[in-house]
């Protein structure tokens, strides 16, 4: 068995983006304690067979992921996830501004991004289908390279990528509608955001 | 070697920023933005915005879930008054 103390060191660290992960994750509080809970019981009990040198972050990472995967959606029983509209082709970057603040340090989109209410972005994430979603919390929050992540999850990278494209893509849509209806764009994205976007025309 | 499209340049941009590629798409990433100024100005967009995303997502770990794995683990008994165990006031 692990020493406690060493292992406690090593893995205590984690636990506060741990415990957001498993926030995004299950949805609710209550479900997140039980989630990090067990995942640092049995990174505990693993710990021993644990390899120095290897990457701990990851590890802990990757038995949250499958112990939410394998326990709390199974228990949730969740319906099938939407299919997301491959048409929609959309980036924040292509809704706002224009070539006249090509190389600006602040742009209307990084203005937009700051007066979005912490909790629209977590519950923006949260709406995301589940695959899609532990890609971007991995990738983009927790700073995973796409190899890292392609071993936490146990799929190809060509995978991790394309979960992290379509999931991002997703997650901006949505934070930057909820800036449209709560008018915290700038003057001249307006039209163009209420308006159909191009690439999602009639095809 | 095959161009890039924007949509392949912003999806890489902090990799592309922290050098975390390969070095052939690197390179790729590097020509496109020399010849796109759109990609030059997304690029800081989606920086920025992973930036946004950690920041607002972040939670406090309720005290009670700390002290709650420390008894799990079994650490030696008197960690629940302690809080989290830390070097300098170990007890085990």
């Amino acid at each position: 068995m692990a020493d406690p103390a060493t292992f406690a060191d090593d893995a205590m660290p984690y636990m506060s983006a741990l415990y957001a992960a498993a926030m995004r994750m299950t949805r609710n509080p209550a479900d997140a304690e039980d989630l990090v809970q067990e995942t640092y019981l049995r990174a505990y009990r693993g710990y021993a067979g644990f390899r120095e040198g290897t990457n701990l972050k990851a590890w802990l990472y990757k038995i949250l992921t499958n112990t939410f995967i394998n326990q709390y959606r199974a228990k949730k029983r969740r319906p099938t996830e939407a299919a997301i509209d491959d048409r929609d082709d959309w980036l924040i970057y292509q809704r706002v501004g224009g070539l006249e603040a090509v190389d600006a340090n602040v742009t209307p989109e990084m203005e937009v991004l700051d007066r979005l209410p912490d909790q629209e972005v977590k519950a923006a994430l949260e709406s995301l289908p589940e695959q899609f979603r532990i890609a971007v919390i991995l990738c983009d929050i927790e700073e995973f390279s796409y190899k890292e992540i392609a071993e936490i999850l146990d799929v190809p990278i060509g995978t991790v990528m394309s979960r992290i494209h379509r999931g991002r893509k997703l997650l901006q849509k949505r934070l930057w509608d909820y800036a449209a209806e709560h008018r915290l764009l700038p003057d001249d994205a307006v039209s163009v955001a209420s308006g159909t976007p191009v690439e999602a025309g009639a095809g | 070697m095959r161009p890039m499209d924007c949509d392949k340049a912003l999806f890489h941009a902090r990799e592309f920023a922290e050098g975390r590629l390969t070095v052939w798409r690197h390179l790729a990433i590097s020509r496109h933005l020399d010849d796109c100024p759109g990609c030059r100005q997304g690029y800081n967009v989606q920086i920025h915005y992973r930036q946004v995303i950690t920041t607002k997502c972040q939670e406090q770990v309720p005290a009670e879930l700390q002290a709650r794995i420390i008894e799990a683990l079994g650490c030696g008994g008197p960690t629940l008054e302690q809080g989290l165990p830390l070097d300098s006031d170990r007890q085990w």
